[in-house]
């Protein structure tokens, strides 16, 4: 399945947890905020990709969306539907 | 096992709570919690009070969810006393709470001043927030002369009170117990690059001022200093940390030192009673030795880990957890160990004018590492320490 993920770069406080749940996912950059990967590349820097998951990944992300202290990171299916967080 | 309590609904309590519930579905699971909330992200109460998010994203988990996943949450109750060997919890409503396992999950007391007019201000959850949240209004209100507001302390609440000053344009001295921010932890290098950023941004430091008075009875008007100079402010942001219950802990019969004694399992002395988040000593394989982190990821990673345990798959925890602020911008880093008085030898890596990177050594090992204004090498630090 496609996921999009969105960081927030606003709300990001640099905690790097999503980094340490989902390293394939998230990276910290420069400025202390998280970039999104795709199965850990990058091709451009981005706060927003869309990356194809099978569903452990995809709990993985969610975890890794979790465990963000500002819920900077929101997580939404190919349909449009926001899984985290949830509304 | 048939009754499960955690004391403390904060990050860590709940997601033991959660975790535990995705791996048991029948257990019994029961949270006492002494504020009147259902969880929220403290890390977030910064960007709440700044207008950054609406009050109401602060909140993680809604009543409901506690009733969907059958876990029950005692909101504005105490534990007064743990009986250990009879396993029952009394709380200050007066019910006994019969458990097969306990979970302490309470963050820490705050270290208060004392003789609080309003005006006063901590950070420690929503309802101080709240409060805040009142009294810049109120400031905003006044002639921009008088919009004056005084940080105590120099740790993370203090960063986090001169922020929210700089944010709302009100003009700030900070009053420092130590020499600088972070005084018993940072080099002086990093202080200083700490110190210049606060400087160029118009703020004044006041260091080596263990205990300022706080001036106005009803309302404070200022803070006077040792040297008999007066500060005058409308708002005291006050941020001098936490410590662990102790007396609480000790008269329940747990072994304590600095937080609650346990193991890389979260296992104290006594059987089927765990410990984890801000209060818990527990050995850290990384670092080799028991230490106490008071971060997000760390109390988060604690509550997914016991749960596990508790449930059959003991694996020890394994995290290099990192915490990370800023000063006006200028970011700041703290990876793992990074107590001065537990390092064999301090390493200056980067010491330029606007950068501070320093490394903390233990019998040869890197076990912690602060980064100041340089935070490029986060990821390398990181895995160093875990390596």
């Amino acid at each position: 399945m496609k996921l999009r993920i969105v960081v927030d770069p606003d709300l990001c406080i640099g905690a790097a947890s999503c980094v340490t749940i989902a390293p394939d996912t998230f990276v910290m950059n420069t400025e202390n905020k998280a970039e999104v990967l795709d199965h850990g590349v990058a091709d451009v820097p981005t706060y927003e990709r869309i990356v194809e998951a099978t569903e452990d990944e995809m709990q993985n992300i969610i975890l890794g969306a979790q465990s963000c202290p500002t819920l900077a990171i929101t997580i939404y299916d190919e349909s449009g539907k926001q899984l985290y967080p949830e509304v | 096992m048939e009754n499960i309590v955690i004391i403390g609904g904060g990050i860590a309590g709940t997601t033991a709570a959660e975790e535990l519930r995705k791996l048991n579905a029948d257990v019994a699971i029961t949270i006492i919690e002494q504020e009147y909330h259902p969880m929220y992200s403290r890390v977030l109460l910064p960007h709440y009070v700044k207008g950054k998010v609406p009050r109401e994203k602060v909140f993680l988990k809604s009543w409901e969810w506690y009733e969907s996943h059958k876990i029950e949450i005692m909101p504005g109750v105490r534990a007064e006393a743990i009986d250990i060997p009879n396993r029952f919890v009394r709380t200050s409503e007066g019910r006994e709470l019969p458990f097969d396992v306990i979970i302490l999950a309470g963050g820490g007391e705050l270290n208060v001043i004392g003789g609080e007019p309003r005006g006063v201000s901590y950070l420690r959850g929503v309802d101080d927030a709240d409060e805040l949240v009142g009294l810049l209004k109120e400031i905003s209100m006044k002639p921009a002369s008088d919009r004056r507001g005084v940080v105590y302390g120099g740790g993370f609440i203090a960063l986090e009170y001169i922020n929210i000053f700089h944010h709302f344009g009100i003009a700030c001295d900070v009053v420092m117990r130590g020499a600088g921010f972070w005084s018993s932890l940072l080099s002086e290098h990093s202080q200083s690059v700490l110190a210049k950023k606060a400087i160029d941004g118009g703020i004044l430091l006041h260091a080596n001022e263990p205990e300022p008075t706080i001036i106005g009875d009803r309302e404070v008007s200022g803070v006077r200093l040792s040297s008999g100079i007066d500060l005058p402010c409308s708002i005291l942001g006050v941020g001098i940390g936490m410590h662990p219950d102790q007396s609480f802990y000790r008269e329940c019969g747990v072994e304590i030192d600095r937080g609650i004694l346990v193991n890389e399992y979260f296992e104290t002395a006594h059987p089927s009673v765990y410990a984890i988040g801000d209060t818990a000593e527990f050995y850290d394989a990384n670092v080799a030795r028991r230490v106490v982190y008071g971060n997000w990821m760390n109390a988060q990673s604690q509550g997914r880990a016991v749960a596990k345990n508790i449930c059959g798959d003991r694996v020890p925890f394994n995290l290099v957890s990192s915490y990370s602020t800023n000063l006006l911008g200028m970011q700041i880093v703290f990876i793992g160990d990074v107590d001065r008085k537990a390092a064999d030898d301090v390493k200056q890596i980067v010491a330029t004018e606007s950068a501070s990177v320093e490394e903390f050594y233990r019998a040869g090992k890197l076990v912690g590492a602060v980064l100041v204004g340089d935070i490029s090498g986060r990821a390398t630090i990181t895995a160093r320490i875990r390596g």
